[in-house]
């Protein structure tokens, strides 16, 4: 027992690495090239943006919750604004709701097509990367027409949204997402049978179901080993009046984790094909009186995972207390778990496959 | 087992290697920004009032009003075109318009000064009591009943405040020593049937009160 430990050396990994694209730290214990233990230590991109709901009015706050992330930024302001809503006992017009379905999948989109870039590039093939961010481009420029913004789409507020989508714009979306979606199967099909990517990713970082379920995981890490979970189907917004099933793969390593991920995109193109067929006519927006006094709590479905909000009142328009518990945060102990036993080579993957979104995990 | 190809992305790899670049030429092409690109704020400043709501609501604090140099300054490094200001100005002279903001060496604020306005006519001479005549012309304000005259010219309604609000507001204009008992005495209750017309102008309707209730405010108005 003493000879293996004085064999064992820890490799510090982060918080500067390539392959990252948020600071995380990672110590790796390694017994020549296999890893024994993993110890994380995160706290590199504090801000204290929880702190700063004291200082910032309910209504003002939203710009400041958006910018927790660049990700998955709508996620943030969407969940906020509800949370407050919920606490105030505000009814939001269907087309707002509609409208706030059909960003939040655009969201999930770019966010999804960012990781397989980011994937491509943590094994390599650099080529498959730039043809994914070229597709997010075709994305991010729908959402430029609509909200103004590529990353940060300032859109909600609370009680409604601020602007709208015209069915000029809705034209233009279903067909800029038609095209999408035809040279999306292409990378479909590489990521998918390419030689070289299932040498990296087959067998790799292995999750039993029953361990998600003893480690908490959630979102497509947990989806990918078998557990039917999607946090859509709660029906918030306007999800409980679109068809849809959970993504769902059985194998539990990186590979399905990259096929989840990927028709998770074709999920949400044909989400926002149903809802820009179903949308209402309505108003964007109902006037909020008063402050918000009282506790709510609600969860969304982030691109990464199940998100958590949680907001306090206290009559006055500086609210008490403003929680988020993100997806990746749930996600690591999953991480450390898969990389027991692992080659050292291996790590970067293993990172990249929670895709972590370490800003909100540390806000 | 899914089907393993040694060659999956060549036809892609050949279709890009021969069609045009997704890169676009800046700054040789120019940029297109999209109808409702957020990229910088501007201001009519002959609308601005100076109220500085655009100031408080600032989620990085930007913007600085000065209501005394009637300026309005803005900081374009820290601002990021949320668009609140925008929708807290009651005047809507702020306007979120496309164009990113350019490097430059360091960072500074951009100022704005709007014309001053026209001076407001003196606080009118019929509504002063005689008493404190004196005093509005050395532009001091003037109470009169319930009414606040202030040095200038905009008049202030005591009634719609809480006593210890009225007082404070008295203490703070100097007005609270010898008008008070004037007002006492120019302001008293009437009783016109069962209607009691108080010094504020309001009425009270005494027959909706219980029995014992009217008679305890009779009493304390002075009517009984």
């Amino acid at each position: 027992m003493e000879e293996r430990e004085k064999k064992r050396s820890v490799v510090p990994f982060g918080p500067q690495h390539p392959v990252l694209p948020e600071p995380i730290h990672l110590d790796l214990v390694l017994e020549d090239e296999k890893v024994v233990d993993v110890i994380p230590s995160i706290g590199f991109i504090h801000r204290g943006l929880e702190d700063l709901v004291k200082k910032r009015d309910f209504n003002e706050y939203v710009y400041v919750a958006e910018r927790t992330c660049g990700i998955c930024s709508f996620g943030h302001g969407l969940g906020y604004v509800e949370a407050v809503e919920k606490c105030m006992n505000v009814e939001v017009p269907i087309r707002a709701k509609y409208l706030r379905t059909i960003w939040s999948e655009m969201a999930r989109i770019h966010s999804h097509l960012l990781w397989a870039g980011l994937m491509a590039d943590a094994f390599g093939f650099e080529n498959l990367f730039y043809q994914c961010w070229r597709l997010r481009e075709k994305n991010l420029d729908l959402v430029e027409m609509t909200t103004g913004g590529r990353l940060i789409y300032s859109v909600n507020k609370v009680g409604g949204v601020l602007k709208d989508i015209t069915p000029d714009m809705q034209k233009v979306i279903l067909n800029n997402l038609s095209e999408l979606e035809a040279e999306l199967r292409d990378v479909y099909k590489t990521f998918m049978t390419d030689y070289s990517v299932q040498e990296r990713t087959r067998g790799v970082g292995v999750l039993t179901k029953e361990q998600v379920h003893d480690l908490g995981c959630c979102g497509p890490y947990a989806r990918a080993s078998g557990v039917a979970r999607d946090i859509r189907q709660l029906g918030y917004e306007a999800y409980g009046e679109l068809d849809f099933e959970p993504v769902v793969s059985n194998d539990g390593d990186n590979y399905a984790r990259c096929d989840v991920r990927l028709r998770e995109v074709f999920q949400s193109i044909d989400l926002i094909r149903q809802a820009i067929a179903k949308i209402p006519n309505g108003e964007l927006s109902v006037p909020v009186k008063g402050n918000p006094d009282g506790e709510a709590f609600i969860r969304i479905e982030q691109p990464r995972g199940e998100a958590i909000y949680y907001v306090e009142g206290n009559g006055t328009k500086f609210l008490n207390r403003f929680r988020l518990r993100t997806p990746t945060f749930a996600n690591i102990p999953g991480m450390c778990e898969t990389m027991k036993g692992c080659s050292y080579a291996d790590i970067p993957l293993l990172v990249v496959t929670i895709d972590p979104c370490i800003s909100c995990t540390e806000r | 087992m899914p089907k393993t190809r040694i060659m999956a992305f060549t036809w892609s790899t050949l279709k890009n290697l021969f069609s045009k670049p997704a890169t676009k030429n800046y700054p040789a092409e120019p940029i297109r920004y999209p109808e409702r690109s957020r990229g910088h704020i501007e201001i009519d400043i002959e609308d601005c009032i100076s109220c500085s709501m655009c100031a408080r609501s600032c989620p990085t604090g930007a913007i600085t009003v000065d209501r005394k140099e009637l300026t309005w300054a803005i900081n374009r490094f820290d601002c990021l075109a949320c668009g609140y200001c925008v929708i807290k100005c009651p005047k809507k002279c702020l306007h979120l318009v496309p164009g990113y903001q350019t490097p430059e060496g360091e960072k500074k604020e951009v100022s704005f000064k709007r014309p001053a306005p026209a001076p407001k006519p003196a606080a009118a001479p019929s509504a002063a009591p005689k008493a404190a005549g004196s005093a509005s012309a050395a532009g001091k304000a003037t109470l009169n009943g319930d009414i606040v005259t202030m040095a200038n010219g905009k008049t202030m309604d005591l009634s719609k405040f809480p006593a210890e609000k009225k007082a404070e507001i008295l203490k703070k204009l100097g007005l609270d020593a010898a008008p008070a008992p004037k007002a006492e005495a120019e302001g008293k209750a009437t009783l016109e049937g069962d209607i009691v017309r108080l010094p504020n102008g309001k009425t009270m309707d005494l027959s909706k009160l219980p029995e014992a209730n009217r008679e305890k405010v009779l009493q304390k108005l002075g009517l009984k």
